[in-house]
């Protein structure tokens, strides 16, 4: 087993650099010069060369992609150009927000998905699983930026304009504060609530028809019991890998509802860095995110083998 | 949408003849299959019929009547049924054009996503544990080729990229353009498909037929194209209806957030965030385009959601 | 500065000459080129410590950014130089208007004949003021020295902005203090404790300007060190607030400082400082009375709304900014492309629809006629060259051979609504024939573009003073030096008499002769239509309704020393 683990986790290294040198090239060619950016429309071309050569810009691509690499192996992302700050502690101070909006997030996907899907599947064919089967398409087909307006619409500027009520404020960001959080994570977990429907609903039919559980019916143990004690429990076990993945994909940033809501997070980070040709904001942020996904996929596979060593392959 | 229920045990050719008669009466059972077929008829329709359907020019500014004197879009008229947009523009006419962009985006980016994925899920699958045998200086060499390896790897690491992010950083890098938006969606979203069809495709490869195929001689292009390929046919359809929902949803929020299509091209997500600021003195303007996003991939997910179903086996026992 | 930002954006950046603007002129200025006075320090409050004023309360202002440091010589951004100026102080500020007065400073400077040298004489009872409310020490002309000379240090972490070491680049000496091979600059002189005197290498008013922006303020040495992070966690000044608290993306907590040297103020107990908040929830609080001010432009969608509200009437304030909007054509495409034609520039002159682009920004703004603003010094309200004749266009388009019109592109950049701007100018052209293809781009990618030769053959893009005088419109933009890659000049115009001109009107001592000389050429580059001019913004802003004293300043926004809270409401 630790043969497979150290096989994925070089595999994960593998990916992660593949993604540091193709995001690194994208930025090597970003038409805007950063030295003239952050010397001002006036400087002169001796103080924007002066500014080049001090950042290192003058020197050839691969040259500066080595620098930057070795520098990440020390832990240094960079130097924001904009903010003049270290690039690492940026993200790791939206980190907390990006955190808490990604937990809510999910909880919401699985208080919607999982009861959907465990009514679709023990109710097969009736109209419950249709109808949940519908509510789920519907909810995958909202778009985010829709819902996260219909929202704070309805929700939080309505009440305020027309009752004179504060139920939820219009945006922003305190920490553990659910008046603030509840609308976010609600549009965020609407769309991937469906996903989570669906695998359920499958992972639970597959259950249904294996062999034991037929073996438990002639046996004479209870529906409920079948269900709960014996199909739930084992369909969890895709949905904890979704899970797990789910959890990488939005701590990298949730970029659309972060935009809709002012979520000071790593999403709104993101795109504030593209937006200003901040070129090592971009690097970090991205790779940050990388950095996420690929962990939570190999923490997801190594698990997966833990608990059932013949994944391993 | 997970299109997983197709990956089921592969009958032979004659059972899939069966299998698909069946299907299709189940198909036209399913009330949601025909919400779902209307649906994109009349958004198809709407892109095809556009200029025919549209009152006026989409892009065309109605100085001084198309506004309100403070310079705000009007409601619904008369004259503008569904009202003007913040530059006098008539919004239906926005709203048809729109459909266009969605569309030519969605397809044009889901063709090619679909292809990539296709040729590299088939053609992993299909050099899986295949070894290189030659005979060279007098030797018979016996050389692993790591095919399968190198693809899939690949396929693992697209898949670990935090796609809408880079997407992004492409379009802010090199400018936005709908051919841009196009590849980057198709860039980000093959490996998907990839991954379902190499899972597939596997099964296909393993099943009695093909073995007894390749026991008479039947190997390369031959026993892929005229034994895996249509055996993985139905679970193309299934993903490529699944996928243009989610190309349409990409286009609108790459749009949405600036880098998508640019203006004064009609395209829903930018036609959204350009009015954003009205979602609380004029929501219409804000909900409509929302509303066509919506419209659009609910079509397609109940379309493609009905044809999974009908092919789903749980269904037939 | 350059700026494509539209009347919303304006302000923040024309104000704070945030991170595009120039590295060697300041961010406005009067360029006076004589001292002018010795009037008492910091006139600037207005009724400063005057009786009927109530004294007390939290104004709370809100803002989309963070404050990323609270360190002078780091710190340069919108959110983060007002919340400076609350602790920190410098020699300069200015009044209610553009014009110069002495703060820290006991009047104006002594200026040298040959304007090579400054000499200050300082306020005294000044103090450094701990966060507890308790006196560090007094300030002395050491302090100063120490404080600009930290703006070139490069052993600073992290280092200081390009920007505030390019302000003092001129002073002699600094150059060493960049390089790192001295610790201070020979320009820098402390004659005695309450005397400090610097030494320019070229003579240059705008020295004074500099002195004014936060990169000026004064730090105590023992407290500000190398360590900009430990500094920016606990900042001492001399200011009229005292820092006490900042979470990210809440906000920060300032307090009055019991010890200010200048009796009679602040009027305001405590700033409740609001970071990361979103411009709709703002305005919303604004309205209902939650939220005092908001550092941030209200949004272009709620102008109408806000505006003609007859409950906010007395609430809304504008001004009218030193800008100008307008539509550039390369002069010098290559191939003798059509905008090489002046029937060509002159017909798009002609073209545009300036009311059409007014009532999509809501009428914030005026027409422009000709390039300076109304507020400029030599304004020339009767410049109207082009004034819109669809007809005359499309024949002048005749005439230089472009009957069946001719496809180019058109650059703006993303912020809304400039791209909306481009494609009301887009449906213009159209009308006589130039079909448009409008490219939008990310800000910094577009100034850019604009500024790398023959990349862009045509565009829209709007300049901001960075001191007013009519120079600051046409020499960074519209002389042959400037004509270059990284120059301002995106027309690409060059007019060696026009270029002539400018050096005889700059020269010129009597101040009306030189405002008709910039007018005469004013005429002379209208003459041969290298931009067409469209439009000067306006900056609209909502005051929360307990709030006293406030008028938008042109340099700093809000002026806090006038601020006060109306108990009654």
């Amino acid at each position: 087993m630790g043969g497979y683990i150290l096989r994925r986790l070089g595999w994960s290294l593998v990916v992660v650099a593949a993604i540091v040198a193709v995001t690194f090239f994208a930025t090597y060619i970003l038409p805007a010069d950063p030295a003239r950016m952050i010397a001002g429309i006036r400087a002169s071309p001796q103080d924007v060369e002066r500014i080049r050569v001090a950042l290192g810009l003058d020197q050839p691509f691969l040259v500066q992609l080595g620098r930057y690499v070795s520098r990440l192996f020390q832990g240094d992302f960079g130097q924001s150009y904009i903010q003049n700050r270290a690039v690492l502690p940026l993200i790791l101070e939206r980190f907390p927000a990006t955190l808490q909006l990604a937990a809510a997030g999910l909880a919401v996907e699985l208080l919607i998905g999982l009861p959907l899907g465990i009514l679709a599947a023990t109710r097969r064919g009736t109209r419950s699983d249709r109808l949940s089967t519908i509510v789920s398409i519907v909810l995958v087909s909202a778009p985010s930026f829709l819902v996260g307006y219909l929202l704070l619409n309805f929700l939080a500027f309505q009440p305020q304009i027309r009752l004179g009520i504060t139920i939820f404020p219009i945006g922003g960001y305190k920490p553990l504060d659910l008046r603030y959080l509840a609308l976010p994570a609600i549009t965020l977990g609407f769309s991937g609530a469906a996903y989570y429907t669906r695998l359920m609903r499958t992972a639970m039919l597959d259950e249904l028809h294996r062999d034991y559980v037929r073996t438990a019916r002639s046996k004479g143990l209870g529906e409920r019991a079948i269900l709960w004690r014996h199909a739930v429990r084992n369909a969890l076990g895709p949905v904890l890998s979704q899970i797990g993945l789910d959890l990488g994909f939005f701590l990298g940033g949730v970029v659309i509802v972060e935009r809709v809501f002012s979520w000071p997070g790593i999403g709104k980070l993101a795109v504030d860095s593209i937006v200003t040709a901040d070129v090592p904001l971009i690097l970090g942020t991205v790779l940050f995110g990388t950095i996420c996904i690929v962990t939570a996929n190999l923490a997801v596979d190594v698990l997966q083998v833990v608990i059932d060593p013949r994944i391993r392959r | 949408m997970s299109a997983q229920s197709v990956i089921s045990p592969v009958a032979s050719p004659l059972a899939i003849e069966r299998g698909r008669a069946r299907a299709w009466r189940h198909l036209r059972a399913n009330p949601t299959f025909w919400l779902g077929a209307i649906g994109v008829v009349v958004i198809v329709g709407a892109a095809v019929f556009a200029p025919v359907l549209a009152p006026y020019d989409p892009n065309f500014q109605f100085r001084g009547e198309g506004l309100t004197p403070g310079g705000d879009p009007l409601g619904p008229s008369a004259r503008f049924p569904l009202g003007t947009d913040k530059l006098g523009r008539d919004e239906l006419s926005r709203l048809l054009f729109g459909a266009r962009t969605s569309l030519s985006a969605g397809i044009a980016a889901n063709s090619l996503a679909t292809f990539i994925g296709l040729t590299v899920g088939v053609v992993a699958a299909y050099f899986r544990g295949r070894r290189l045998q030659l005979t060279a200086f007098g030797r018979r060499l016996d050389l692993p080729m790591p095919i399968e390896a190198i693809l899939m790897r690949i396929t693992d690491a697209a898949l670990a990229f935090p796609a809408l992010l880079v997407a992004i950083a492409l379009v802010a890098i090199i400018g936005p353009s709908l051919g841009l938006v196009i590849v980057v969606i198709a860039g980000v979203l093959w490996s998907g498909t990839a991954r379902i069809v190499y899972g597939r495709s596997l099964v296909i490869l393993s099943s009695d037929f093909v073995l007894a195929a390749t026991a008479v001689g039947v190997g390369g292009v031959r026993m892929v194209a005229r034994h895996v390929l249509p055996h993985l046919v139905s679970l193309v359809v299934v993903y490529a209806t699944l996928g243009i929902a989610t190309t349409v949803l990409f286009e609108a929020t790459l749009s949405f957030l600036g880098v998508g299509v640019p203006p004064p091209a009609p395209s829903w997500g930018s036609m959204l965030i350009e009015h954003v600021g009205y979602y609380r003195t004029d929501p219409r303007v804000v909900a409509l385009p929302g509303l066509a996003i919506m419209a659009t991939i609910l079509a397609f997910n109940l379309l493609g959601d009905a044809i999974d179903d009908a092919l789903d086996p749980h269904q037939w026992r | 500065m350059h700026s494509a930002r539209s009347s919303g954006r304006a302000f923040t950046l024309a104000v704070a000459a945030v991170l595009l603007a120039s590295a060697c002129t300041p961010a406005a200025s009067t360029a006076p080129t004589t001292p002018t006075g010795t009037t008492g320090p910091a006139t600037s409050e207005g009724p400063g410590g005057s009786p009927g004023i109530p004294s007390g309360g939290t104004l709370s202002i809100g803002w989309n950014g963070e404050i990323q440091w609270l360190d002078p010589a780091v710190g340069y951004d919108v959110t983060s130089w007002p919340a400076e100026r609350l602790v920190f102080e410098g020699l300069l500020d200015y009044d209610e208007g553009t014009n110069l007065v002495p703060l820290l400073a006991d009047g104006m400077p002594t200026e040298s004949a040959d304007g090579k040298a400054y000499t200050f004489k300082l306020h005294t009872g000044v103090n450094f003021v701990k966060s507890d409310g308790s006196v560090l020490r007094a300030m002395t002309a050491d302090d100063i020295a120490y404080s600009i000379t930290r703006n070139l240090n490069g052993k600073l972490k992290p280092s200081p902005s390009p920007v505030g070491s390019g302000f003092f680049g001129n002073i002699v000496g600094a150059a060493d203090v960049l390089a790192g091979t001295a610790t201070t600059a020979s320009g820098i002189k402390v004659i005695d404790p309450t005397t400090i005197e610097f030494d320019l290498m070229k003579a240059d008013p705008t020295f004074l300007n500099v002195l004014a922006t936060p990169f000026a303020s004064v730090v105590p040495k023992e407290l500000a060190g190398e360590d900009s992070t430990a500094f920016s966690a606990a900042p001492v000044g001399t200011g009229q607030f005292l820092f006490k608290s900042y979470t990210k993306a809440q906000g920060a907590s300032f307090v009055r400082n019991p010890a200010y040297w200048q009796p009679g103020l602040p009027h305001l107990d405590a700033i409740d400082y609001r970071t990361g908040q979103d411009d709709n929830a703002m305005l919303q609080q604004i309205e209902a009375g939650t939220l005092d001010l908001m550092g941030d432009p209200f949004p272009p969608a709620q102008f109408t709304d806000v505006t003609t509200n007859p409950e906010f009437a007395s609430q809304v304030q504008h001004i009218t900014l030193a800008n100008v909007d307008y539509v550039f054509m390369d002069t010098q495409q290559p191939n003798a492309g059509p905008f090489t034609k002046l029937a060509v520039r002159q017909a798009v002159n002609y073209a545009i629809d300036k009311n059409a682009i007014l009532q999509i920004t809501h009428g914030a703004g005026q027409p422009a006629n000709c390039i300076y603003p109304p507020v400029l010094p030599g304004y020339d309200a009767s410049c109207n060259p082009y004034p819109r004749d669809v007809e005359k266009a499309k024949q002048l388009m005749k005439d230089a051979g472009y009957a069946a019109g001719f496809d180019t592109k058109f650059y703006t950049d993303t912020t809304d609504p400039d791209p909306q701007i481009g494609a009301s100018i887009q449906q213009d052209m159209a009308a006589i024939g130039i079909r448009t293809e409008i490219v939008s781009q990310e800000f910094a990618t577009f100034l850019n573009t604009i500024e790398t030769p023959h990349t862009a053959p045509m565009g829209w893009v709007g300049w901001f003073q960075d001191y007013p005088d009519p120079s600051d419109f046409i020499e960074p933009t519209l002389t042959c030096a400037t004509a270059v890659p990284g120059g301002a000049n995106a027309a690409l115009y060059c007019n060696p008499a026009v270029d002539a001109l400018m050096a005889q009107a700059k020269g010129e001592l009597d101040k009306t002769k030189r405002l008709q000389e910039y007018q005469q050429i004013q005429t002379k580059i209208m003459a041969d239509a290298p931009w067409a001019p469209f439009r000067h913004q306006e900056w609209y802003t909502l005051v929360g309704k307990r709030v006293g004293g406030y008028t938008i300043h042109p340099v700093w926004q809000y002026n806090v020393r006038a601020l006060w809270i109306n108990p009654a409401t």
